[in-house]
């Protein structure tokens, strides 16, 4: 009589650190050569988007661009022209609500990081930063297809959807890397992209984190496939230097932070990048029209306002397993 | 031999001569008539033919008249049955407006908010395990 095979789930977990925060890949059902080939695929990615679009690194393609803004055209690796066109993009969807040149006041306000902006930024001990103005017709962003190169009008700050951005070219680089049917989850920064099986089988299970941290979640929610980004403000705060607490998420149309009672915001798409750009549009929408925004854009979201309510929209009702009672 | 009577030949030459001019005359004028009759039916022919032409746009303007009379007729019969419809439409917009006010009565006596069960999984307050969590993103250093 045969002894038939047991079939064994191979689960292989990778980590390390990377855009300052843990990056994770977990592969199913992949062999040990695969897991290993999506995780060196990954780790290339990961490293060629910071360099390319991190303003933390003195030597970064952003950095250069940034620091050469309204001044000249600067050589530039293929990543950071992408990231940039898909801001630009990003901005007009967002009907300018997500904006990515509140780089300088972020700077203003005191964040930390490799400073970017120069003699273009005139700080001010108040209000929003006098940032140069573009004459009637002038866009903030010019590109040239063939070689690849940019001129920036203005300094700006690619920071979470950079790291969408990051998170997407990555996960490319993994499906090239492995079979079809492979489960994988891949997560930087807080960030999430899930694929193909879980560990158990079936769909992966995503936690929300509880931006008070009365406890580990605010809702589970189970996903099949897709990406789940979070703009929070629990962690990236500092005190300004007119001694106020302020956080990164900074709304264009004033120049400070934004978000007037909301703690946190969720959101799952197919992509990691628009992931990004939706959370923390919602965020800045404010708790009173966070939900109308997020429905009328049919965005499967969930957000904690300051006093510990948690909101979702119908779209992501259907998706949520546990919600904290 | 006893000669006869004689005979009044002259007269009988200018009865002759007579009718042969007659004769003649009658010819002449007749030629002449049915000449000027030829010249007359030439000089009638292009007003002939435009009374043929108009009499043909006139049975076209009948026939078309014909026609829009019959679509008008049609046009009526079809308003005095929508006519017909309104009363009913009337009724039942009547019948409507007091269901609304009902309703809108109904929907004032109801509280301003209402609270919507959370959901959860069995009424379990732990949360199930996870894969991973989605956290605060700007982490960066």
């Amino acid at each position: 009589m045969a002894i038939e095979p047991i079939e064994r789930t191979t689960v292989v977990r990778f980590g390390r650190r990377a855009m300052g925060s843990p990056l994770r890949l977990i592969t199913v059902g992949a062999t040990d050569r695969e897991a290993a080939a999506a995780w060196a695929a990954v780790d290339t990615e990961i490293e060629a988007a910071e360099q390319a679009l991190s303003r933390h690194r003195e030597t970064s393609d952003l950095t250069r661009a940034n620091r050469a803004a309204g001044a000249a055209w600067v050589d530039v690796d293929q990543r950071l022209r992408r990231a940039l066109a898909t801001a630009d993009r990003a901005n007009r969807q967002t009907a300018g609500r997500f904006d990515a040149r509140v780089l300088a006041d972020l700077e203003r306000l005191g964040s930390v990081g490799v400073p970017q902006a120069g003699a273009l930024v005139m700080s001010t001990a108040a209000g929003p930063a006098k940032r140069p103005v573009l004459r009637p017709g002038e866009r903030w962003l010019s590109v040239e297809e063939r070689r690849p190169r940019v001129r920036l009008a203005v300094p700006v700050d690619l920071g979470g959807i950079g790291k969408g951005l990051a998170l997407r070219w990555s996960w490319r680089a993994l499906r090239r890397a492995t079979r079809a049917g492979i489960g994988a989850m891949l997560e930087a920064g807080g960030d999430i992209v899930v694929g193909g099986p879980s560990p158990d089988g079936g769909r992966w299970s995503v936690g929300i984190e509880d931006p008070r941290g009365l406890r580990d979640h605010v809702a589970v929610i189970a996903v099949a496939a897709g990406a789940v980004a979070t703009s929070s403000v629990i962690v990236n705060r500092w005190w300004a230097p007119d001694g106020r607490l302020v956080h990164h998420l900074i709304d264009p149309a004033t120049g400070e932070p934004g978000g007037s009672g909301l703690l946190a915001v969720t959101v799952l798409g197919p992509d990691p990048a628009w992931a990004e750009v939706w959370s923390k549009t919602l965020f800045l929408a404010g708790r009173h029209r966070v939900a109308d925004v997020a429905r009328s854009r049919g965005l499967a979201a969930w957000w904690v306002s300051t006093d510990g309510e948690t909101g979702m929209t119908p779209a992501a009702r259907v998706l949520t397993i546990w919600e904290a009672p | 031999m006893a000669a006869g009577p004689r005979r009044p030949i002259h007269l009988g030459i200018a009865v002759g001569i007579s009718a042969s001019v007659y004769a003649a005359s009658l010819a002449a004028v007749t030629g002449l008539q049915s000449a000027q009759s030829a010249q007359l039916a030439t000089d009638r022919a292009p007003l002939a033919d435009a009374a043929a032409r108009l009499d043909a746009s006139n049975a076209l303007l009948d026939s078309r008249l014909t026609a829009a009379r019959g679509a008008f007729n049609a046009s009526a019969a079809a308003f005095t049955n929508v006519a017909g419809d309104l009363g009913g439409f009337e009724s039942r917009l009547r019948s409507l407006a007091g269901t609304v006010a009902a309703i809108h009565g109904s929907a004032v006596a109801l509280p301003a908010a209402g609270a919507i069960p959370r959901v959860s999984s069995a009424g379990s307050v732990t949360a199930p395990p996870v894969h991973a969590t989605t956290t605060a993103s700007g982490k960066l250093p």
